[in-house]
């Protein structure tokens, strides 16, 4: 039943994605408009990972979409102007900016790793901004759109295509990475991570492999959002950047496969069709994302689920709950209890 | 005596909070296949010290041995490896998913598969399966195998976690207070799980526990503590029928009600 219903689902997504490229100019909408909801629904992904099934309230994540624009737009600029590897640069240079950081998050849980989050998310971006020679600095990098093969160039329509296939791939790696021991295991960790380590499973460890997961989702939206748009900039790494993934997530669903998309998809219809109606548009979202948190704490999409009102881990900010989880980790134990 | 060699042991564990001495120089052997109680009244420093001897929190003093090696600083994920099995007061389980999902993860644990991205083979599958069998069975929950855990009576949750904490096949079993909360019926439901533990399994068993008519049915030491301190340790025939034994319960249950 279930798994019928979600096959229903997705078929019916995978047809509304291959129909936009028509739909779209129908109501008077630019198909670039679809490929800003793929990518920003891929960036949301990455949060996902974090939020939606392990449970870590991931506030960085432009960085690493950031990193993933700039590498991609660097790499087209100044080597071989080819689309498809200038993508796979920037993937890599995003899981790496993950990588990197890693370290310093995984003992952290709860508020203490959203706000290193936030922190280590801000120091990329005034890299990004300082770093003048290589970036550009405020006014960011211009890059032409690189052709796909021999020098035949990409055009908008081609480019949704492109950015759908690249996006359809990554759904079907996260829907078969979430099935796997790995993925089950992850979402033990998001939903008791005590008992998760008291099953023998090194939680660190998992959290850093989610970060790697998540950097790479999110490199590669942003490798393809700078080839999209033609332009890379500081601001797309800009924590208010991050804070607009997670909406995305809140809205659409958390631990959803689809909720991403379905809440990038109102975002970017807020700030397009909304905008040119009202300035105000950012209150209508901020009003909606208010109403899901309150009412619906599992998305748009979490409406059906059956565990219906029960909010992840991470937004339930249960009282005293903090300590414990922080505790379980053996880290600083001492620091740990006088808090308790 | 009991000859059997000592498998887990305690020595001077002191763990406090802020200013409270939780556990206050603790010293406390375990045997190999013994069944052994942990009583006292509440705040007494039960849990602190399953917590300091489980590695939820590292003590501040004193050390802890597990069969024989010094675990007194290991994570406390890693001592599961070593053949630590626990379980909390409330039950600490995985809500959103089924029965079976909950035992899988400690499977796959003890299996060495929790990183695998790929989904296992047909050959691990049917050992995945035969495992997570035996343990359904073992507490008898065949029936709720598909049912999220979160729409489970307390009692089955219960049954569930002593599942869990078998299925990465530990050598000593650490049960918080395994029939708090429960009726009568549940209660002894957990009763024969416990003895089966032992008699079945040949496992060792710690146990905390309020109810005493638990203890004497099972135990065959008893520790007591009060304020983080044993204050009789022996066979359930002579502590419960300490008369210190009575008072410090009292005296604990005087000073709540005043």
């Amino acid at each position: 039943m279930r798994l019928r219903a979600n096959a229903v689902g997705t078929s019916l997504i995978a047809i509304v994605l291959l129909a936009l490229p028509w739909l779209l100019p129908a109501a008077k909408l630019n198909i670039s408009l679809g490929t800003t909801v793929l990518l920003f629904a891929l960036a949301a992904s990455s949060v996902n990972i974090l939020l939606g099934y392990t449970g870590l309230m991931a506030f960085g994540n432009a960085a690493f979409f950031g990193v993933g624009a700039y590498a991609s737009a660097l790499f087209a600029i100044h080597t071989v102007p080819s689309l498809l590897p200038a993508v796979a640069v920037g993937s890599i240079a995003g899981m790496l900016s993950a990588m990197l950081v890693g370290p310093f998050l995984i003992r952290r849980r709860g508020i203490y790793f959203s706000l290193l989050t936030i922190a280590f998310g801000q120091v990329y971006y005034f890299v990004a901004y300082r770093w003048n020679d290589m970036t550009g600095g405020e006014d960011g990098l211009t890059v032409q759109r690189p052709p796909l093969a021999a020098a035949k160039g990409v055009d908008d329509a081609q480019f949704y295509f492109f950015a759908l296939a690249i996006f359809a791939l990554f759904m079907v790696v996260l829907w078969y990475v979430l099935r796997s021991p790995f993925g089950l295991t992850l979402r033990a960790i998001g939903q008791n991570e005590v008992r998760a380590r008291y099953l023998g499973i090194d939680t660190n460890r998992f959290v850093y492999f989610a970060l790697t997961l998540s950097g790479l989702f999110a490199g590669t939206a942003g490798a393809l959002y700078s080839m999209s748009i033609n332009f890379a900039y500081p601001l797309l790494m800009d924590w208010h950047q991050s804070g607009d993934f997670v909406m995305m997530v809140v809205l659409g669903g958390t631990g959803t496969l689809w909720g991403p998309l379905v809440g990038a998809t109102i975002y970017a219809l807020g700030a397009n069709v909304l905008s040119s109606a009202t300035e105000a548009w950012q209150i209508a979202i901020g009003a909606l994302f208010v109403a899901c948190v309150l009412l619906f704490p599992r998305g748009l999409l979490g409406l059906g689920s059956r565990s219906g009102g029960a909010a992840p881990q991470s937004l339930a900010m249960e009282a005293g709950a903090e300590p414990v989880a922080l505790a379980a980790q053996g880290y600083e134990p001492v620091a740990q209890r006088d808090l308790g | 005596m009991s000859a059997a060699p000592v498998i887990l042991e305690a020595t001077g564990v002191r763990l406090a909070f802020g200013g409270v001495r939780a556990v206050d120089g603790v010293d406390l052997r375990v045997r190999e296949r013994e069944i052994a109680a942990l009583i006292g009244p509440n705040g007494a420093g039960k849990t602190s010290l399953f917590n300091a001897l489980t590695g939820f929190f590292y003590p501040d003093a004193g050390t802890v041995r597990f069969r024989g090696e010094d675990v007194t600083r290991m994570p406390n994920w890693q001592r599961i490896s070593r053949g630590i099995g626990r379980t909390f007061q409330s039950p600490s389980i995985f809500p959103e998913m089924s029965v079976a999902q909950n035992l899988t993860i400690g499977i796959q644990s003890s299996f060495r598969l929790s990183l695998s991205l790929r989904p296992p083979s047909a050959g691990r599958r049917r050992e995945l399966e035969a495992r997570l069998v035996e343990l359904l069975g073992f507490v008898k929950l065949e029936r709720l195998r598909d049912r999220q855990v979160a729409e489970l009576s307390h009692g089955d949750q219960r049954l569930v976690e002593i599942a869990m904490s078998l299925s990465t096949s530990p050598k000593l079993i650490m049960l918080d207070e395994p029939t708090a909360g429960l009726a009568e019926a549940d209660t002894s439901r957990i009763l024969s799980i416990v003895r089966d533990l032992h008699d079945r399994l040949g496992l060792t068993v710690l146990f905390v526990e309020h109810n005493m008519r638990f203890v004497a049915a099972l135990a065959q030491t008893v520790t007591m503590m009060d304020r983080g301190r044993v204050l009789l340790d022996g066979p359930p025939s002579v502590v419960l029928k300490d008369p210190r034994a009575r008072d410090a319960y009292l005296g604990a249950e005087e000073s709540v009600r005043a």
